[in-house]
């Protein structure tokens, strides 16, 4: 019985000696669209009310809105894994309450009016496994324009009783207004 | 006040409005962020999440150069690094809770700590708060080929399973079970 138990001791060691370590190739690359995150926080100090986690896919000198990202196609605001979006209060997302939480964010870009969708269905890649069934709420959003941008970008503006979540990306801007309750 | 001034004035004003609106965009990150997943042919559906910045290499020697030995480092660049359990689990042989935690570590020339701290959505190490520990764990620093960019990733073998912080020559192999891997070695 000792020895079984030294032999199984021995074999341990081995096993744990053995062990090979991760070469380079076993990590992935950069990614070509890297991801970013942008958090909300109405003071600089103050615990955050919104983040959002999401891939930032370049224009190359492509036409983006309408070629690249079709209109009336679902897509997933960025590159990559879908886009997530935390909500630390409960808010409203158009017309919907929707609880505080984690949530991926797609879109249906068009001309003039985007549709934004949250959905519970979360930790997914791209807009492969997008069902409607997971949505917890719809918002429409205005197109507008301002100046270049060469990297997709999602930011905020405090606007004081709500919070414009603004998706920008070469000359186009979707702004969403999103009303954080306390 | 002429028109001319007027007109230029409230160029002047669009301008910047224009100006301060592009502002409130961050730049591409230098170090950006990754994420990488721990699925299991067991588990189809996520076990783990760390969400990190991926730092370069940019000097002869990352640990105990670009990143001092003995100090309290982010485990990557920017905002604290994230990790997100989707189960209860051990962890460096330590139970944790399903939940979200920060990472820091403090590297070492043979032993690295690792810390879970539940101070989450923090910058970097500045805001790191040691009551706010979950977990400590010590790990041999073991040596690999050189790896520029800072990774974190999975592996697998002899049916258990790592976390691997890898950068520069060093790997620290953090191991990892579920539960009922756990109840199983009872």
């Amino acid at each position: 019985m000792k020895r079984i138990k030294i032999t199984l001791g021995i074999a341990c060691v081995c096993a744990f000696l053995w062990q090979i370590d991760a070469t380079a190739q076993d990590f992935r690359d950069l990614d070509a669209s890297p991801h970013d995150i942008v958090y909300f926080r109405t003071n600089k100090i103050s615990p955050p009310k919104i983040k959002v986690l999401y891939g930032r896919p370049k224009k190359n000198g492509r036409e983006i809105f309408g070629n690249v990202i079709p209109f009336g196609k679902i897509w997933r605001v960025g590159a990559n894994e879908a886009t997530e979006v935390v909500f630390y209060n409960d808010v409203v997302f158009g017309e919907s309450e929707v609880k505080a939480g984690t949530y991926v964010l797609y879109a249906i870009p068009d001309k003039s009016e985007w549709t934004l969708i949250l959905s519970s269905n979360t930790d997914v890649w791209g807009v492969y496994d997008y069902q409607e069934k997971y949505d917890v709420a719809r918002l429409t959003a205005k197109v507008s324009k301002a100046e270049f941008l060469e990297a997709f970008s999602i930011g905020f503006k405090d606007k004081g009783k709500h919070v414009n979540m603004v998706l920008a990306w070469d000359t186009t801007r979707i702004t969403a207004p999103i009303k954080i309750l306390l | 006040m002429n028109k001319k001034m007027i007109t230029s004035m409230l160029f002047c004003a669009l301008l910047s409005s224009v100006v301060s609106f592009s502002q409130s965009f961050d730049k591409l990150d230098k170090a950006p962020v990754d994420i990488a997943y721990l699925t299991t042919r067991k588990f189809p559906s996520p076990l783990i999440k760390v969400v990190y910045g991926r730092p370069q290499k940019n000097s002869n020697k990352v640990f105990g150069d670009q990143i001092p030995y003995g100090e309290i480092w982010q485990t990557g660049a920017n905002e604290a690094t994230e990790v997100k359990f989707y189960t209860d689990m051990s962890f460096g042989r330590k139970l944790v809770k399903a939940g979200t935690y920060v990472m820091h570590t403090i590297p070492g020339e043979t032993e690295w700590t690792i810390i879970l701290n539940s101070n989450t959505d923090t910058w970097g190490s500045y805001f790191y708060d040691e009551s706010k520990d979950v977990i400590r764990i010590k790990i041999p620093a073991k040596e690999a080929d050189v790896i520029d960019v800072f990774s974190i990733g999975f592996k697998e073998d002899f049916n258990n399973t790592f976390m691997v912080l890898a950068w520069d020559a060093t790997r620290v192999n953090i191991p990892l079970a579920t539960q009922d891997v756990i109840l199983a070695k009872l």
